[in-house]
């Protein structure tokens, strides 16, 4: 039919453009990219996994791991405040300046909170808002910090600090990033689970720690011996009729070791330029204008 | 077996598909491309971070994404030091650091806000009195302790301002430095002057 | 002695038109390889409800059970039936059929033994760890082979049609079967051979999975369907301008739209990924448009045979598969639907109930136009309503799972275990789905057994009737 070119360049020019847009700009943008920052400290991030844990990641996709758990943080906001961390010398003067500052606190738990450090005077403004509280609190010979505090169901469970963004994965081959969350997402599984003894034994048989989970038990990653043959150390500690039964004892293989090494390495915690983080140092009074929760302590990994 | 018959195939003699049909695009499938397309543009300018590799969902632009970014330690006493330089000592000396005839010195390149810094730390402790040499020009005028009243990390802060602003490069000064000459300096009320202040290392 | 003549004049009749050799091989094998894809994806659905079930053996582990089921579904499966049913609608079209017919027969062949090799490497560990590009390396090569062959054929029937100008169907099924391998080949080259960094690998591996399923399987299943329904129906396609707007819409904008919403990439992917999705509802507006005023009033004559059912279920599943992806990127729907069972769902819809029946439809339709051996029909239609059943239950199931497992998550009190408890019932029925549908593609296999006995009979027959002829009295008074 007429027009056979026209069709020709318009699947030429489709495909080229989807092509460049979709392959070649973003390896000439991430594809190049090496280590970046942490903010403020300026450490190098990512480190490197170490070797067992380079293995390790050779068994989560040799045994298909990423086909129920993702490795992707996402994050739906952030929520930007201002944390006192040292009230300085002239109390009544800093009561006063965080009454002006957040009118909303009552009297008695403003000083209660000047004594209880660090306090998060302000949570979910703006950040000239926390700027302008800042130096206001800052004349009164406080030191305050703007925090800086990622939001979303993910940080809610504890699965990261921040969202992934692309630096994290700059030294794996391959990036594992999962498509279906049928269990919890890994990305920060190091952080939340470094017991190696939970880990091997939830490999070992997932319904000890999680009745009723869907994850298939991965015996053959371990290796059941006659009890008394050395390496008791490494024996796995089970609970009474989880095990192979007296007399036997279960001692991972080196497959499970790397796989359990692997899963300590992933970690989502660096603050860096693309997702600063800012989290009041541990402990003290909670903020009182948060619209949600703080990042809570998960409950269960 | 019994799949023939039907006669609404083509013959099986048939040379050629029957030709499609010449019927136009209608006319509510183009706009609502166009709608689609506008709306599109508007989604891109406000989500895409127009292409720059350091901006991630859910934030719109880089400048979002800078005001968030964390003061440093070094960062965050200079900034203060700005502030309580500003508020203490500019009225006299400048926000340049220019300093004013008639007024102050200047602090940009002088030598007393560059040297030893047991000198400098005195001046704003006590004040300072009688002819002094800054830059070339001799100043004969009198300084109260304006940093008498401010905290020792005020102090530290804005004198460390001073010596990294306006092209000056020193190196910063420390509270605890403060803290040692005041306790050197304790019940001392005279101001200095400029040959007690050559005596200090 | 009609049976026989019959026969007979079957299998001569494909003397004249070479096609039933490489169709069949192709399509045959695919099929085989389909039952085994929904086995094992059946195995895998079984294993949510008893995940100690048949764990203890490496091989046969959730994830590489599922793995394989999804890769040897699309490419030992789909695809195969596929570029059959296009072979043959070329060759159908063209003088002296299928061009090179015994190098077509080997280009199947070769494409299987890659299927098994694919198997046996994913069940054996060799996953490649990417959510979309899943072959093993050895396999990709026996593929390219049997894929080149494969072209050389395509392109020599493609040469020998009648009809020199083009239609709808010739640009969609040219584009479709090259854009595949271009795909295919890029994939390989910038995830095995020569891999990027980082995360790279992701967005190469979104492109690849967006390109090879959404645009070279939708080119491929709307190119069936433009070239079947008009034979079916027996009337024209009802406009080649909407055809042009849907062809050039899926290349302009689908193919942008491999990146997911909160992928771990700079905001501009995702951005432009949702964009280019929603501007893809214009070209999947258009050939619905296509499809609803081509069939019109003609609509009882889709159901009267295999080919037509099956044309209206790929059909059916093309707009939820459509309406699926839309969902995925919708701001705001995305918070919910990312990363749950609404993918694969949605890529069930896709790739086996679009593109996978097209297929089917497309050999059915083909078969028809071989007249007489269309198969046994009985068979033809319970493997449709299997198939639609099976379709229907398991998609609409696993999208249920998808949202109840969205909200779940989002709702930080609950906890990893009780997620999954929401999810349960749908995981139920979708493994009712996945039985269905197994069920489907064992008729289907049988069919085209069947098919291919019979025709091996009938020639045979016919061989042997020509050896055992009586002699004419002439000859042999000479």
């Amino acid at each position: 039919m007429k027009g056979g070119s026209w069709v020709f360049a318009i699947a030429l020019l489709g495909l080229a453009a989807s092509w460049y847009g979709s392959v070649l700009y973003p390896q000439v943008q991430l594809g190049r990219q090496t280590e970046t920052r942490t903010v403020p400290d300026g450490q190098l991030y990512p480190v490197a996994r170490p070797g067992l844990a380079v293995q390790g990641r050779e068994v989560y996709r040799s045994e298909g791991c990423y086909t129920c758990h993702s490795q992707q943080v996402r994050q739906e906001g952030v929520a930007v405040g201002l944390a006192i961390t040292d009230a300085g010398t002239n109390l009544t003067e800093l009561v006063e300046a965080i009454l002006a500052v957040a009118p909303r606190w009552e009297r008695a738990r403003v000083a209660h909170g000047v004594t209880n450090l660090p306090f998060q005077v302000l949570d979910g403004v703006s950040p000239a808002e926390a700027g302008a509280a800042q130096k206001q609190l800052e004349a009164a010979g406080a030191t305050a910090v703007i925090t800086v505090r990622p939001l979303g169901p993910d940080m809610e469970r504890g699965w990261g600090l921040r969202r992934s963004v692309a630096v994290d994965y700059l030294w794996d081959r391959p990036v594992m990033l999962g498509s279906v969350r049928v269990g919890p997402d890994l990305a920060g599984v190091g952080s939340r689970i470094p017991d190696e003894q939970w880990l091997l034994v939830h490999l070992w048989d997932p319904q000890i720690h999680s009745p009723g989970s869907m994850m298939p038990p991965y015996r053959y990653l371990f290796e059941v011996r006659p009890q008394g043959e050395g390496e008791a150390a490494d024996a796995l500690a089970l609970p009474e009729g989880a095990g192979p039964g007296p007399g036997w004892v279960v001692v991972p293989r080196p497959e499970a070791r790397a796989l359990v090494a692997y899963l300590q390495s992933l970690q989502v915690t660096a603050s860096l330029f693309e997702v600063p983080v800012v989290l009041p140092p541990g402990g003290g009074t909670a903020a009182g204008e948060t619209q949600g929760q703080e990042a809570a302590q998960p409950s269960q990994p | 077996m019994n799949g023939e018959g039907t006669s609404n195939r083509l013959p099986e003699n048939e040379q050629s598909l029957p030709r499609a049909g010449d019927v136009t695009v209608p006319m509510w499938l183009v706009v609502l491309l166009a709608v689609l397309a506008y709306w599109g543009m508007l989604y891109f300018d406000w989500h895409s971070g127009w292409f720059d590799p350091r901006v991630y969902r859910p934030f719109g632009s880089v400048a979002v994404v800078n005001e968030l970014q964390p003061v440093s330690g070094a960062d965050a006493v200079l900034k203060r030091g700005q502030v309580v330089y500003e508020t203490t000592c500019a009225l006299c000396h400048g926000v340049d650091g220019q300093g004013k005839p008639g007024q102050a010195p200047p602090l940009a390149g002088s030598e007393y806000v560059l040297g030893p810094a047991g000198r400098l730390i005195r001046i704003p402790l006590h004040g300072l009195t009688g002819p002094i040499q800054v830059k070339g020009q001799t100043w004969n005028l009198a300084m109260p302790a304006m940093g008498a009243a401010l905290s020792a990390e005020d102090l530290a802060a804005a004198l460390t301002y001073i010596r990294q602003a306006w092209g000056n490069q020193a190196e910063p000064i420390t509270a605890a430095q403060v803290e040692a000459v005041k306790a050197e300096t304790a019940g001392r009320t005279q101001p200095w002057t400029a040959q007690e202040l050559e005596a200090v290392q | 002695m009609e049976n026989v003549s019959q026969k007979t004049a079957a299998c001569r009749s494909v003397e004249g038109a070479p096609d039933m050799g490489p169709v069949l091989t192709w399509a045959l094998g695919g099929a085989f390889w389909w039952c085994a894809a929904a086995l094992l994806g059946l195995i895998a659905s079984i294993k949510f409800h008893g995940p100690g079930f048949l764990a203890d053996v490496s091989w046969l582990t959730y994830g590489r059970v599922r793995v394989a089921a999804t890769q040897v579904g699309f490419w030992g499966a789909v695809v195969p039936v596929v570029l059959a049913a296009v072979l043959g609608w070329l060759g159908r079209w063209a003088r002296g059929g299928v061009a090179f017919p015994a190098l077509a027969m080997a280009s199947g062949k070769v494409w299987h033994f890659g299927t098994l090799l694919a198997l046996i490497g994913i069940l054996r560990g060799d996953l490649t760890g990417y959510d979309g590009w899943g072959l093993p390396r050895y396999a990709v090569w026996i593929y390219a082979a049997g894929f080149a062959l494969y072209l050389l054929t395509f392109l020599g029937t493609w040469h020998g049609r009648q009809e020199r100008s083009l239609g709808p169907a010739h640009w969609f099924l040219l584009t479709g079967v090259l854009w595949l391998a271009w795909s295919a080949a890029t994939a390989f080259v910038l995830l095995e051979v020569h891999p990027v960094r980082g995360v790279t690998q992701a967005v190469v591996d979104g492109w690849f999975h967006a390109n090879a399923t959404l645009v070279a399987g939708t080119l491929l299943g709307l190119g069936l369907m433009y070239g079947w329904l008009p034979v079916v129906t027996g009337r024209p396609l009802y406009s080649r301008h909407l055809a042009i707007l849907t062809y050039a819409g899926l290349l302009v904008f689908v193919s942008w739209t491999g990146v997911l919403p909160s992928s771990p990439v700079p905001a501009w992917l995702p951005a432009v990924a949702t964009v280019a999705t929603v501007m893809g509802v214009v070209p999947w507006l258009a050939a619905w448009l296509n499809w609803r005023k081509s069939v019109g009033e003609a609509g009882h004559r889709l159901s009267e045979e295999p080919a037509g059912w099956f044309l209206r279920v790929a059909h059916a599943a093309f707009v939820a598969a459509a309406v699926g992806k839309l969902a995925l990127h919708l701001p705001g729907l995305d918070r919910v639907l990312e990363l749950t069972w609404w993918e694969p769902a949605r890529q069930w819809a896709q790739v086996q109930g679009f593109v996978g029946l097209a297929g089917v439809a497309g050999v059915y339709a083909w078969l028809g136009g071989e007249g007489r051996l269309t198969g046994w029909r009985g068979l033809g239609r319970w493997q449709g309503r299997l198939a639609m059943a099976g379709l229907a239950v398991g998609v609409l199931a696993l999208a249920a799972a998808g949202v109840a497992q969205g909200l779940a998550w989002r709702d930080p009190a609950l906890s990893n275990v009780a997620v999954l408890g929401r999810t349960l019932m749908w995981l139920r029925l979708s493994t009712v789905g996945d039985l269905l549908w197994w069920l489907g593609t064992v008729l289907f296999v049988v069919n085209l057994a069947g098919v291919t006995l019979r025709w091996w009979v009938g020639c045979w027959r016919s061989w042997w009737a020509q050896v055992t002829a009586p002699v004419k009295l002439q000859e042999a008074a000479e």
